[in-house]
């Protein structure tokens, strides 16, 4: 009889996890396409490291300066900026983090300690959380230089704040993944995002200055969330209170301790085994050829699209499949939503301050609401093939070239972005501050040439660098490289447009711009065209890179 | 039909220093049942990607209907369907959805497209999961869905990768309903399956590819007398009797039978 092991303890579980990852990491970069990413992976991070280096300076002085000033309520801003960050850089923008497949790790004898163990350590790897820690970190730092005396209080208090953030997020992430997992519930989020992006722009006109009284000056609700307690525990430690420092500090475990229950519970379920499908069991009913011939009109209406003379028939069906990946895919939807969510609370910003009339700048906040646009709907197009996963297969067997795979998806993504530039025109006239009318033709003008130039060079990078992204899961890792060209590219863009807009409108007179920037246009278009042409061969040429990567 | 559907010359492709696939030369007649062998890693699956357009030879030429696939890629793909071994599903589209798109792809209308899915979505037992996302489809539904894709458009060539792996034996009665109604159509079909049992049943031609080289290719009986032949005078025994596909197998692959193995090997597992 064999002899029986004793599954490894937590500790060492989790280092031969370590060496799993590393070993991973260390035989991938056998391929030289592989030191390619991690040179570039290196450069975006110190590029990352740079822009953390900023605030975390800042806040070094701003924790010695305020101690030193005793200014000390002013750590209730400092800590909610770092949480915010912590909590919405990621759904506001680009999300440069890995991911990590637990599931596949639950095929060992895996202690729960150690699942937890790992699923937290892995998320404090991005560079989000790790600017949060770093932040963090800084803050101690200079409270500290300012009263060496309070570094043991300093660093409990901001290491369970740190924990608090790690424990949130996670939670957050892990519930809403289970919330959504079911397609019912996607669909009807869906319509009720849709529903209340349209109805938002006229109850906000009515309600707003009650809305935005409550949520900018509502004191109470940032003392009692977490970040307020952290800041009040600080406070109480400086002013000597220890009475105080320890109420808060236990309220804010107490808050660690909620939300690490919380995630806990969900990853208990999912340690279990948990399957977040939805396949309901089988119909017991003989199959109703009327009801599927009814489903199967409804999967392809009859659109314009497919009418002969504006595009074929496999383009239109590309197009059909990708509206229906977009409803399914609650990320996708919340980076829909994202951008008129916040054009509404800059809005309510400026008005809660009494400016009244937008003034001269703020006519331009439109066009700067329609570049963040850009910047949120346009993540996934360097990446277009991600979600399609091994269907991808498909377009190299069928009787159809790249170019109209990719039309499709371009036609879709442009479609997107015009939809919400369009919402957000509603918004801002609803608000009462539509841009002045060449400000408005020199946006739209200026979508068009950002929306060909990004989306030749995005179909390039799609072939050049894909991805195999998980249908609905947030921060998947994408292409370093693709994300610095793509960064850049877009960056480049905005730059040209820039200078068309200062050169042209400080000449001539800002009338102009939106003539000028057609003219970009159409030689942006005469580009995306012959960019279309090229992706058939070059799909063909990279055949094995992206079936290898997609097809697993 | 007699003509050859597939025509492979010196079929050859390398991954660095492995050579998956080794100057193979083969054709097949059209309307032939055709079961492509071989064991783990032989390069059955690199053959049949190769010859789909999925996967570029290194070398060699492959003809099908009589078009260069490599310069006619776009009217080839039109006549032949394929089922790799990882199927090209959409997860997030249902059953009904999938189908669509897929005929939409191969060119056809709209209502044509709307028709075969109805139709194909009731042979394959699959009318009652239109509403299921594929990403929820058990594994045999989602064989079921894939055979069922590849023949939407009517293809003249069907090419499978182990059809039959991981399916019950009641979806492996629907495809192979499918396969032999496509089959009594004319349609050649060019298969890779470790099942033998099935092989041996429905298809008349066989190839066995070991370790990337093609080692034996003709009908069942001639590949049968070619065993006897080599094993000799001491087994006319066995060649009275009639050698099962597997025992085919097991003679040209040459490989050591498991059961023959050193009792002392891999003491530990006992």
């Amino acid at each position: 009889m064999a002899t029986m092991i004793r599954a490894p303890r937590t500790r060492e579980q989790i280092r031969l996890i370590m060496e799993l990852r590393w070993l991973m990491f260390r035989n991938g970069l056998r391929e030289s396409s592989a030191k390619l990413h991690a040179v570039a992976a290196i450069l975006l991070n110190l590029l990352w490291a740079a822009l953390a280096m900023g605030p975390g300076i800042g806040l070094v002085i701003g924790g010695y300066l305020l101690v030193r000033h005793n200014q000390t309520q002013w750590f209730l801003l400092l800590l909610w900026g770092i949480s915010l960050f912590w909590q919405l850089f990621p759904i506001l923008a680009w999300q440069p983090a890995t991911n990590l497949d637990t599931h596949s790790l639950l095929r060992f004898p895996l202690r729960f300690s150690a699942f937890f163990l790992l699923s937290l350590a892995h998320n404090l790897t991005g560079p989000v959380e790790l600017a949060g820690v770093f932040w963090h970190a800084c803050l101690g730092v200079g409270i500290v230089s300012a009263r060496p005396d309070l570094i043991g209080w300093t660093a409990l208090v901001l290491g369970i704040s740190v924990v608090m953030n790690l424990l949130f997020s996670r939670m957050t992430y892990s519930w809403l993944h289970r919330i959504f997992a079911r397609r019912q519930v996607r669909e009807i989020l869906f319509v009720i995002v849709m529903l209340c992006l349209v109805t938002l722009q006229f109850t906000m006109q009515r309600w707003h200055q009650e809305i935005s009284r409550f949520f900018l000056r509502g004191s109470l609700i940032w003392n009692v969330l977490p970040p307020g307690r952290a800041a009040a525990a600080l406070v109480s430690v400086v002013d000597g209170r220890l009475g105080g420092a320890l109420a808060a500090t236990a309220i804010l475990v107490l808050y660690a301790a909620v939300f690490g229950g919380l995630f806990a519970y969900r990853l208990r379920a999912q340690y279990l085994g948990e399957d977040l499908g939805e396949s309901p069991a089988p119909a017991a009913r003989k199959p109703n050829a009327r009801l599927i011939a009814a489903q199967a009109k409804t999967a392809a209406p009859a659109t314009a699209m497919e009418r002969p003379g504006l595009v074929t028939g496999p383009v239109a069906a590309v197009f059909v499949k990708e509206v229906r990946y977009f409803y399914r895919n609650t990320i996708l939807l919340m980076n829909f939503a994202m951008p008129v969510i916040m054009t509404v609370l800059i809005y309510l910003i400026r008005i809660s301050r009494g400016t009244g009339r937008i003034f001269s700048l703020g006519q331009w906040l439109y066009p700067a609401a329609v570049g963040y646009v850009h910047l949120v709907l346009m993540q996934i197009c360097p990446n277009s093939l991600a979600f399609d996963q091994a269907g991808v297969q498909l377009f190299f067997a069928v009787p159809v070239k790249f170019r109209d795979v990719m039309l499709g998806k371009n036609l879709f993504h442009a479609l997107t972005i015009g939809v919400e530039v369009l919402l957000l025109w509603g918004i801002v006239t609803v608000f009462g501050y539509p841009p002045p009318v060449p400000i408005l033709l020199a946006t739209w003008t200026g979508v068009v040439f950002c929306l060909l130039i990004y989306f030749a060079i995005a179909n390039w990078l799609s072939f050049k660098y894909p991805r195999r992204f998980e249908f609905g899961v947030r921060r998947q890792r994408v292409s370093q490289i693709s994300m610095l060209i793509s960064g850049g590219a877009f960056f480049a863009i905005l730059l040209v447009i820039a200078v068309v807009v200062a050169i042209v409108g400080w000449l001539v007179g800002i009338w102009l711009v939106p003539v000028a920037l057609a003219a970009l246009g159409t030689v942006a278009f005469l580009v995306y065209r012959k960019a279309l042409e090229a992706t058939s061969r070059q799909a063909i040429e990279e055949r094995e890179a992206i079936l290898k990567e997609m097809v697993r | 039909m007699s003509q050859l559907a597939i025509i492979i010359e010196n079929l050859t492709r390398r991954f660095g220093r492995l050579v998956a696939v080794d100057q193979v030369n083969l054709s097949v007649e059209g309307g032939q049942f055709f079961g492509f062998l071989g064991p783990n890693g032989a390069g059955k699956s690199t053959t049949i990607k190769m010859l789909t357009g999925l996967l570029a030879p290194s070398a060699g030429r492959i003809e099908l209907l009589g078009r260069d696939l490599e310069r006619d890629s776009i009217e080839v793909k039109a006549q032949i369907g394929v089922v790799p071994e990882v199927m090209p599903l959409f997860d997030q589209l249902t059953g009904s959805e999938y189908l669509n798109f897929v005929g939409r792809m191969y060119g056809l209308g709209r209502r044509t497209a709307y028709q075969r899915t109805v139709e194909l979505l009731e042979f394959m037992n699959l009318a009652d999961r239109t509403k299921t996302l594929v990403g929820e489809y058990s594994h045999g539904m989602k064989k079921k869905l894939a055979l069922a894709a590849a023949v939407i458009h009517t293809p003249k060539i069907l090419f499978l990768d182990e059809p039959f792996e991981g399916v019950d034996a009641i979806a492996s009665g629907t495809l192979k309903a499918m396969l032999q109604r496509m089959a009594q159509g004319g349609v050649t079909i060019f298969l890779t399956s470790h099942v033998l049992e099935i092989v041996e049943r429905l298809f008349s031609h066989v190839a066995i590819i070991n370790r990337g080289r093609l080692v034996a290719h003709g009908s069942l009986d001639e590949l049968r007398a070619g065993v006897i032949a080599s094993a000799g005078a001491d087994q006319t025994a066995t060649s009275n009797e009639k050698l099962t596909l597997e025992q085919i197998f097991l003679a040209i692959v040459g490989e050591r039978n498991a059961a023959r193995r050193s009792e002392e090997e891999l003491a530990w597992l006992r």
